[in-house]
């Protein structure tokens, strides 16, 4: 018995429907974050003023974050406080400094509390801190940056922690020794802040691809001095909703604009992979 | 008279100490505490085996290590890069290294410092450097006890770099 026409021309259509489906399902979770030439991919939102910010501190809670073995690279959410103007930081080797804090997942591994810092001068710039293990999914963790006035030259602290503090986490950024030979370099002057999710890397196989769901980052403040003897971390919020950038992945988008009716503290942006 | 003196001068002595510890509120600013605990010494992320003894893990070790998971904040190809020296040193001797960076451990507390040489290429913030920056030499310390990776960062420069191209940094409307 022949087989309608009709019938081989529907079954056609379905399987090249399916084949299109299957395609462009993997291509979605295809990405390309950094070579040698290119950066590494982020969704972010960036606050700067002219006078100094001090210091920065973000709530950010902990999601399941994975960078299965074969991602090639890392993913995290974090914030970063940058000086791209201060001379030691445009001539130091990246031409700008910063200091970062947040929770990163490296191929392979559990996600981590991490801090790093690229630092004013011309030796060794960046280095990168990986503390320790992060707290379940769920719990919002506090990420703070602070310049330490009460030393000379400054310093900046870093604090991550929860609010019963069983995680608590210090660093100390300092500028770099001069081995007793010349003054002292200046500290990073921050006029920057930044917060999102980094990925890097570029998987063959989607199955490889690294992920986050959902992060939120509220209570998004910044301190208007440098610690003193009082030991307090003075601070106004953010108000203002930036723009966003994404390279999608990571996707990030505001939540809830700074000061809008029922919104935390500095609003309520959020990141995710894919 | 003399005590009335006496007791003024204390006075104002104390009041000064008292006033030195107490900040001047800035302008409409909000009061938020410091965390007060006891910080938790670095634990790092898990990287080596640690086979205890002078010599934990080898320069194979290390190699195989950094031959196929990418360090922090790092891009570009992993598999060529090799392991110049492996040294089993103090955290005090670290900081002096790396010109003053604080590690965050005890002094004595025995790391392995390994340099790594490139190029190895390193990026920074979104949009704050055009391109990756390229090292000739990089550097990981290694718990000497555990084999956890606890920092890792650069050292030399490359002379050669990359030329400003393809940007993944980001679409979307511009932050301000």
């Amino acid at each position: 018995m022949p087989v309608p026409f009709r019938f081989v021309l529907r079954l056609m259509q379905f399987v090249l429907l399916l084949m299109a489906i299957l395609f462009f399902t993997g291509r979605a979770h295809a990405y390309a974050c950094g070579d040698s030439q290119s950066n590494h991919c982020y969704g972010f939102t960036s606050w700067n003023q002219g006078t100094e910010y001090f210091g920065s501190y973000v709530d950010i809670t902990q999601v399941e974050m994975s960078c299965p073995s074969g991602c090639g690279g890392f993913i995290d959410d974090e914030m970063w406080l940058s000086d791209t103007s201060s001379a030691n930081c445009t001539s130091n080797q990246f031409g700008s400094c910063w200091v970062e804090a947040g929770t990163i997942t490296t191929e392979g591994n559990s996600p981590t509390y991490f801090w790093a810092d690229a630092r004013p001068g011309t030796g060794n710039t960046l280095n990168v801190h990986y503390l320790g293990g992060t707290d379940p999914v769920g719990t919002v963790d506090h990420y703070m940056i602070i310049k330490d006035g009460r030393v000379t030259p400054n310093t900046y602290l870093i604090f991550i922690y929860n609010d019963s503090q069983s995680t608590l986490y210090n660093g100390t950024s300092s500028v770099q020794g001069t081995g007793g030979c010349g003054p002292d370099l200046p500290q990073m002057v921050a006029k920057q802040i930044i917060i999102g999710q980094e990925l890097a890397g570029s998987p063959s196989n989607p199955n490889h691809d690294a992920s986050a769901t959902l992060a939120h980052f509220t209570r998004n403040i910044w301190a208007v001095q440098a610690l003193d003897a009082a030991y307090i971390f003075w601070y106004n919020a953010q108000t203002v909703a930036n723009g966003v950038s994404s390279s999608n992945p990571p996707t990030a988008a505001w939540a809830q604009n700074p000061g809008a009716p029922g919104a935390p503290e500095g609003g309520d942006f959020t990141t995710r992979t894919p | 008279m003399n005590k009335k003196m006496a007791v003024l001068v204390a006075l104002v002595a104390v009041s000064g100490v008292v006033g030195c510890k107490r900040s001047h509120r800035p302008e409409n600013a909000v009061e938020m505490k410091m965390p007060e605990g006891t910080p938790k010494r670095p634990q790092g992320m898990h990287a080596l085996t640690a086979k205890g003894g002078a010599e934990p893990f080898s320069k194979d070790d290390v190699m195989q290590f950094i031959q196929t998971h990418r360090l922090a904040k790092s891009v570009g190809d992993i598999s060529k890069l090799s392991v110049e020296s492996v040294e089993f040193i103090t955290a005090r001797e670290v900081t002096v290294r790396l010109q003053g960076a604080s590690t965050g451990l005890p002094d004595d507390q025995r790391v392995a410092f390994v340099i790594i040489r490139g190029p190895i290429y390193f990026t920074g913030p979104p949009r704050v450097t055009p391109t990756p920056v390229a090292f000739d030499t990089a550097y990981a310390l290694f718990d000497a006890a555990t084999g956890n990776l606890l920092m890792s960062g650069t050292l030399e420069k490359s002379k050669k770099q990359p030329q400003p191209g393809r940007d993944s940094s980001g679409t979307g409307k511009q932050p301000n």
